[in-house]
């Protein structure tokens, strides 16, 4: 038999379907990598483009799972919260938010940010702004006293698996504490446009401290007086309880640690500490210290005297940010110890 | 004989390979012929497997004419490395599918495979793995071409798959100004 004619081959002389199962694979972690390729040649272009089975570019958010970082709000010492893109390129732009008042990044998830807007000589009120399309929804506030608050954002879409739900409903859950010894939770819905009746329940001298939520199954969780005790809203129930007390001092993020166990993380003496909250017989569970992590291996030593902080997470990940006085802020995956660094100082 | 599929499709291959030889002979489109282990053939291959199991495997040589010798030899080696390493139970698991499997890196040994193959053995090889069904192999490929173009400006991409350009000057720039933000470091 004659051996057939060899040619040098090319993704194009390739099928279709291997081409997107190639472009499939570019790493989600820089997105202008997929623009590239789209202005590779047409054919590419349309793959890329296509709605064709749910669409290229729902497979390819569901093929990558965890969402990606593209940037984050920092509440810094200014009035106007920093945006801080992580990727080399980025398509989005700061908030646009006015330029005089104060403003207070609450929380982010499902693609849209909540932000409590304290502008001069308006009423305050809650901006949810959509990073990718850019637009903005103005809230008035709970008709509830408040003094001190957090807020939770979420997506209202049944069965939804948010990986573009960016532009459907959303609910915004909202935490107040008033001078009283009493916290309440409201919500919000994009569909009726009011806020529904609020539940409250005795924390005490814990206030909510405007700290972001976490979201695990069904319930949210709220720091309050900033890691003195931990407020768990039960969306399905529109039930409150109070997790208290912590077994550390000084400043915690709370995060999900393996199928759906509330954790928190801390620092001390250069090292991560990871907490795990433990179900007891008698149902009243308690903190389990979970992992520790010296971070002397993994990041740059701060400045002499200084000892890092936690400072925030990425919800559906193990990353947290953990900032050093003269170092700056870093993202620290707590599984991989993958460290990486983010554009912004940490205030020493 | 009515068997239930997929545990009858094992249960006959086990039958065969204990009453038969346990490799199978496999000819390229150019006529040469590989052996390759029938149980790792099986496991990673859908269209081995149902050969196998519907008997129509030749002794002599079961003809893939759309496989060259070079791409065989590839998806041989590839089978028989694998019969070596410790199977996980993700590339085993049948119910799987490669549309919506989660995303799993490649193992050092299946990186370190592909990483020595040409840019033609590559894209033969990738065919010859769509063709025999073996997802894991098209993962690994397809994986290995999409890191090919990381860090990589369009220009680029076309020069190193032999792309031809079909955009006009015109098209690109407007797309190039509509989406600038994807070009500010090149």
């Amino acid at each position: 038999m004659a051996p057939p004619s060899r040619h040098p081959r090319s993704p194009p002389a390739l099928m279709e379907e291997l081409i997107e199962e190639i472009l499939l694979r570019i790493p989600p972690d820089e997105p202008s990598h997929l623009v590239r390729a789209a202005l590779v040649c047409k054919t590419w272009r349309r793959i890329i483009l296509s709605d064709h089975g749910g669409g290229f570019l729902h497979r390819y958010r569901s093929f990558h799972r965890s969402p990606t970082l593209l940037g984050f709000l920092h509440n810094s010492e200014g009035p106007i919260p920093s945006f801080v893109t992580t990727t080399s390129s980025s398509p989005l732009s700061p908030p646009p938010l006015g330029r005089h008042g104060d403003w207070w990044a609450l929380d982010s998830r499902h693609g849209r940010m909540l932000i409590y807007s304290h502008p001069v000589r308006v009423a305050d009120h809650l901006i949810v702004w959509d990073p990718i399309s850019g637009d903005t929804k103005r809230l008035g506030m709970p008709p509830y006293p408040l003094n001190a608050y957090a807020g939770a954002m979420l997506c209202a879409a049944d069965g939804c698996d948010h990986l573009d739900c960016h532009a459907g409903p959303f609910l915004v859950v909202f935490v107040g504490t008033p001078s009283g010894l009493e916290t309440w939770v409201s919500i919000y819905s994009s569909e009726t446009g009011v806020w529904g009746p609020s539940v409250s329940i005795d924390t005490g001298f814990n206030q909510a401290d405007g700290k972001r939520s976490l979201l695990i199954g069904d319930a949210l969780y709220f720091s309050l007086g900033y890691g003195e005790s931990v407020l768990k809203y039960d969306l399905g129930r529109h039930e409150l309880s109070e997790i208290k007390p912590l077994p550390v001092f000084g400043p915690v993020i709370f995060m999900e640690v393996e199928d759906g166990a509330l954790g928190f993380v801390s620092e001390l003496d250069n090292c991560i500490y990871m907490w795990v909250r433990q179900a007891d017989a008698n149902g009243t569970g308690r903190w389990e210290e979970h992992m520790v992590m010296e971070l002397e291996t993994v990041l740059p030593k701060p400045a002499p005297q200084t000892t890092y902080e936690v400072v925030g997470f990425v919800e559906g990940t193990d990353t947290i940010f953990i900032g050093g006085c003269h170092v700056g802020v870093f993202m620290l995956d707590l599984k991989s110890r993958k460290v990486k660094k983010a554009n912004l100082m940490h205030k020493c | 004989m009515e068997v239930d599929k997929g545990k009858g499709e094992a249960e006959e291959t086990r039958k065969v390979a204990e009453a038969d030889r346990d490799t199978v002979t496999l000819k390229s489109s150019d006529g040469k012929l590989f052996e390759v282990s029938k149980e790792a053939a099986a496991r990673l291959s859908t269209v081995l497997a149902g050969m196998i199991a519907g008997g129509s495997i030749d002794d002599n040589g079961t003809d893939l004419k759309q496989i060259g010798s070079e791409a065989l030899e590839n998806v041989v080696d590839y089978c028989n490395k694998h019969a070596n390493s410790i199977p996980s139970a993700a590339l085993i698991s049948s119910s799987i599918s490669f549309n919506t499997a989660p995303f799993k890196e490649p193992e050092e040994w299946e990186r370190k495979f592909v990483d020595r193959l040409s840019h033609d053995a590559l894209f033969d090889l990738v065919e010859a793995a769509n063709f025999l069904g073996m997802e894991r192999l098209l993962d690994v490929t397809c994986h290995k071409i999409s890191e090919m173009m990381k860090g990589k400006s369009p220009d680029q991409i076309r020069e190193v798959f032999n792309i031809k350009n079909d955009y006009t000057k015109e098209e690109l720039e407007e797309i190039r100004q509509e989406l600038a933000w994807a070009f500010y470091d090149d």
